[in-house]
């Protein structure tokens, strides 16, 4: 099969930026309205206040947090793709990472309104920043809280400009195709890049430098979001795990979302000589791995609990495999530890439905993962007389303004990646084109062919 | 004295450019870039001297670290309160302040090493330069007086450019 | 390729000698000491040293099983390395028996505890599902060996080589020819590996909760299985580092020329991202426990970082198991320079083992003092010299380097899989 050429990758990839269709349109205009309906519910719990939402006693965090959570933990792939996998020299990141990265970017935007949303008085967030104030009140860099302020902003900066420089090769290629105020636009992000030796030089320096000052950012990040829970006494979130599991959860769900973009993207785009199945089964191996740690942390913990004598910690394990929220939490232990031990199954790991439905229902379990640990952890503390349920159909009305936000998150989310797709190129033109080379030099009958 | 002219040699292959460039550093001249769509390794290494971006990453990550941890430290002194039986200026949790910051500082100090290296943002175009560049060709532009134009010419032929641009 | 029998006369018995004077020198320090009647101190250290020296066992094929799943590319030239410290495994295997003998004096009474310490702590219960747990993960590495050594032990013996003797000729029985034993294997292995991981992980958390974590009842982490495991993957990445630089030095079996800068660079980084990866799990549990500051969580940290003489060791574990390493890895011209890169592993894997020290000792000695001394260097020695024979047995033995056969036929395999993609 003849190989593609420097034009061909361009032309391939950036017809994704054509005139929108029907069908995209439609699609943007379904995220806009999810948006909107967000956006209306969010007015009117501020208007309101927050006790239109479903938390009451004891329950204090309920869905924001874990929709904060499970976009936080989205986030993580894409820098674990681009950075780690770089470090790793895994050459099949290639064609994955760019749009990988975009759905980082947008997840830690879409994560980062939610501690503006479980806020009920929003004007007062400027508190978690520390500034001189002539009270002389500073924030209490002990509490997790704050770490996660400094980890989600790092994140959000690191990854943003990451995403930026990676694409500033990409986006003089479109530069140099465009035309009229298109050109010019692309021409200043792009910096006015040429590929200059000396611009290549310090860009391949610094690449490698944010990959390696990313990597360990990643694991850092939903290590802090872990603390917020870890850090308390309440039984079932006091334990040594929480970080290095949420992390894994992260990666998890994260490498789910990209195979849930990426597989429609691919056909639909069509794309399905650069993003083939190998990479798509490379992935499901990632979650393989992922799903295992996960259902490792779910075993012990709860083997634990029994071990330690807890009585308290012990009857919130009970309580999740039993209680009122049995349910979420065997949708949790299905979809999060099970079934993707389905791909241990090459037929099921290649199969693009498999890939599909299951890439979802991971995300759904993690959902009701975090929504487990949260809700289920607050409701049966240690005194029972302040054990508590959340309900969506309480004091004779029901509590939309939750659901209607955490819609809304999805809608924003989504709503952002289609933009970045007409927008931006989806897959690193350059990163193509060097595999290219690097093909071609392997095969040249005067090189020798590496093990 | 005369105005100092540019010519560009386009070539297919990478490999012929960076002969190019070789031979034509060798000569003397100074004031020469490559370009090429993608990073070629031998490119690169024709370059005289190292990045300076490491040297923006190291400070500033220092700097972020020892930051992050004064920030927290000195401002827990002076608001200065014993928090769940925790020490006002405790350590541990101060690691993961000042780690943040060091990463957050790093990453804000290699961008701007970037920027300085590669000498971004260019605020004029090439004075020479081809579309095809960007694509899928390889580029040798060098500055020089009038009279050097024919044996650069030359020199480029030589190593199989496919086209040769003056300006 | 392999050692002929020129090679195989190049190879001196020295570093043999001193290993088994090591191992003697180790008997004599432990039966002094039993002698004496210095019972704790004396099945402590063996305790201490069995974790060690086992985990650093099973880390070798681990990490070899971790290198052909991840199709490194590099990885080639240091598999063969690593499974050659499996050769302690059934020396191993039979110093369990000491860790049975010891479990009396080291672990404390089971009466007083809650009920259900009193039921997964009964000394019969537990010493049996570990022996059992061990012997399991023991011939899961051995199954996977099988089918890592039969294609280049087969290959060598096709060129006329008589490799491993009878052993080799059961190994390879039912030879289909170097290519189609070199698919089988990569099919098996890759499925072995896969087990062997998982298998790994949940074992090693037993031998942490059971072996470690149960000599203070009290306490309890959920982190520390999996903190013991990462642990050990660290000192198998150092030891991997170091074993290269020996082989490279030594030129065994030929593989000399294949760990090259790249290779050692490789390694250095890879034992970087696993000190990081432990700092990260060993912060993860100190910070939750001092932040919750409970009762049943804090004492067993506090006595190894507060009390004396807990506290110097503690201090020493940080220097050497982390920071050194740590701050000596991040620089390139370390990473690839043999001698620099040997150092830094030993350092570190000096650290781990009185990382494993600190976790053991403080929950049973309860005597004055710090039980540190030439008995426990003795019979330290004593595991060195049994581990280092052990591995230096199979390093002579076993082909280091994949056959040329092998080699081909797997890229003729991955060339036609990778066809008609551009990713």
């Amino acid at each position: 099969m003849a190989a593609l050429t420097y034009r061909e990758v361009a032309d391939k990839v950036l017809r994704a930026m054509t005139r929108p269709g029907p069908v995209y349109t439609a699609l943007l205009g379904l995220c806009v309205s999810l948006v909107a309906l967000g956006g209306v519910a969010w007015a009117y719990q501020i208007e309101t206040g927050i006790g239109v939402s479903v938390k009451t006693n004891p329950v204090g965090w309920s869905l924001y947090i874990t929709t904060f959570v499970f976009w936080v933990g989205i986030a993580h792939s894409g820098t674990l793709i681009s950075a780690i996998l770089f470090l790793l020299r895994a050459r099949w990141r290639t064609s994955i990472f760019r749009s990988a990265e975009a759905m980082t970017v947008i997840a830690v935007m879409t994560a980062g309104l939610f501690p503006f949303i479980h806020l009920g008085r929003v004007w007062r967030v400027y508190y978690l920043l520390p500034y001189p104030n002539q009270r002389e009140l500073w924030p209490n860099f002990k509490s997790p809280l704050i770490w996660d302020v400094f980890a989600i902003s790092t994140y959000f900066t690191i990854s943003a400009i990451f995403f930026f420089i990676g694409m500033i090769p990409d986006l003089a290629v479109i530069r140099d195709r465009a035309k009229g105020w298109r050109r010019r636009i692309y021409g200043v992000l792009s910096f006015g890049w040429r590929g200059s030796d000396r611009e290549w030089q310090s860009y391949l320096s610094a690449y490698v430098l944010f990959a390696g000052l990313a990597t360990p950012l990643v694991i850092s990040v939903h290590s802090v979001v872990s603390w917020d829970f870890a850090m308390s006494i309440v039984p079932g979130w006091h334990t040594t795990i929480f970080a290095p599991y949420f992390v894994a959860g992260a990666i998890h769900s994260g490498f789910a979302m990209v195979l849930t973009l990426l597989i429609p993207l691919r056909r639909i785009l069509q794309c399905e000589d650069l993003i083939t199945r190998r990479h798509l089964e490379n992935m499901a191996k990632v979650i393989i791995l992922t799903g295992l740690i996960v259902g490792y942390a779910y075993g012990l913990e709860f083997f634990l609990a029994w071990y330690g004598g807890n009585k308290a910690e012990y009857d919130v394990f009970v309580y999740r495999a039993t209680g009122h929220y049995a349910v979420e939490y065997w949708i949790m232990v299905t979809c999060n530890a099970l079934l993707p031990l389905a791909f241990f199954v090459k037929k099921v790991r290649t199969s693009l439905v498999a890939l599909f439905v299951l890439s979802i229902l991971i995300n759904v379990g993690m959902w009701f993962e975090r929504f487990v640990i949260i809700v289920t952890s607050l409701s049966h503390e240690y005194l029972p007389h302040g054990w508590g349920e959340i309900h969506l159909f309480a004091a004779g009305e029901w509590k939309w303004v939750d659901l209607a936000i955490v819609a809304g998150s999805f809608g924003w989310f989504f709503m952002w990646f289609l933009l970045f797709l007409k927008t931006l190129p989806w897959i690193s033109i350059t990163e193509v084109r060097e595999g290219l080379h690097a093909k071609a030099a392997h095969q040249t009958p005067a090189g020798e062919v590496r093990p | 004295m005369s105005a100092r002219q540019r010519i560009l040699g386009v070539f297919e292959r990478p490999a012929d450019a960076a002969a190019a460039v070789r031979e034509v550093r060798e000569r003397g001249f100074r004031e020469v870039e490559a370009y090429s769509p993608v990073p070629v390794e031998e490119l690169i290494a024709a370059l005289p001297g190292k990045p300076p971006v490491r040297w923006f990453t190291l400070l500033c990550g220092l700097g972020g670290f020892v930051g992050g941890m004064a920030l927290a430290v000195l401002t827990s002194l002076i608001y200065n309160l014993v928090v769940g039986g925790k020490p006002p200026a405790a350590f541990v949790p101060y690691l993961i302040i000042s780690f943040e910051s060091t990463i957050l500082l790093g990453g804000l100090g290699t961008l701007v090493g970037l920027l300085i290296g590669a000498r971004l943002p260019r605020r004029k175009a090439p004075p020479l330069w081809d579309a095809r560049l960007s694509e899928d060709r390889y580029g040798v532009a060098v500055e020089c007086n009038p009279e050097a134009l024919e044996l650069l010419a030359r020199i480029f032929a030589e190593h199989g450019a496919e086209d040769v641009l003056r300006a | 390729m392999s050692s002929g029998p020129e090679t195989r006369k190049r190879t001196t018995l020295g570093p043999e000698l001193l290993l088994g004077l090591a191992a003697v020198v180790g008997l004599a320090a432990f039966g002094t000491a039993l002698g004496l009647g210095w019972k704790v101190r004396a099945w402590q250290v063996f305790h201490v040293n069995f974790l060690f020296w086992t985990g650093l066992a099973f880390a070798g094929v681990v990490l070899s099983a971790v290198l052909r799943l991840t199709d490194s590319r590099w990885g080639f030239a240091v598999r063969r390395l690593g499974e050659c410290s499996a050769a302690f495994l059934p020396v191993s295997l039979v110093l369990y028996l000491g860790v049975v003998a010891g479990h009396g004096t080291l672990a404390p009474d089971v009466q007083p505890l809650a009920h259900a310490k009193q039921i997964w702590l009964a000394p019969a219960f537990l010493l049996m599902r570990d022996g059992a747990a061990l012997l399991l993960l023991a011939a899961l590495a051995g199954w996977y060996l099988y089918f890592s050594l039969r294609p280049d032990v087969g290959a060598a013996r096709e060129g006329g080589e008589r490799t491993l003797g009878a052993f080799g000729a059961w190994l390879t029985r039912d030879w289909r020819g170097a290519a189609a034993e070199a698919k089988r294997s990569r099919k098996a292995t890759a499925f072995l590996g896969v087990g062997l991981v998982v298998a790994y992980a949940l074992v090693f958390t037993l031998l942490a909760l059971d072996q470690i974590m149960a000599f203070d009842p009290t306490w309890m982490s959920t982190l520390f299985g999996a903190y013991f495991f990462i642990t050990n993957l660290y000192g198998g990445w150092a030891m991997l580092a170091f074993v290269a630089v020996l082989a490279r030095r030594g030129n065994l079996g030929g593989v000399g020329a294949a760990l090259d800068g790249d290779v050692l660079h490789s390694l250095g980084k890879l034992v970087f991202s696993f000190c990081f990866l432990s700092l990260d799990f060993f912060f993860s549990q100190f910070l939750v426990i001092w932040y919750g500051n409970l009762p049943e969580e804090t004492p067993f940290v506090l006595r190894r970082i507060r009390q004396m003489p807990w506290q110097t060791v503690a201090l020493a574990v940080l220097v050497f198991c982390f920071v050194v390493p740590f701050v000596a890895l991040l620089f390139k011209s370390i990473k690839r320079d043999a001698r620099t890169l040997a150092a830094v592993g030993l350092v570190a894997l000096a650290g781990l083992w009185l990382e494993r020290f600190l976790l053991v000792a403080p929950s049973t000695w309860h005597g004055a003092g710090l039980p540190l001394g030439p008995l426990e260097l003795g019979v330290t020695l004593g595991f060195l010299g049994l581990f280092g024979l052990s591995w230096r047995f199979a390093v002579r033995r076993v082909p280091l380097l994949p056959a040329a056969a092998v080699t081909e036929a797997l890229e003729t395999e991955t060339r036609e899989a990778e066809e008609g993609t551009h990713g």
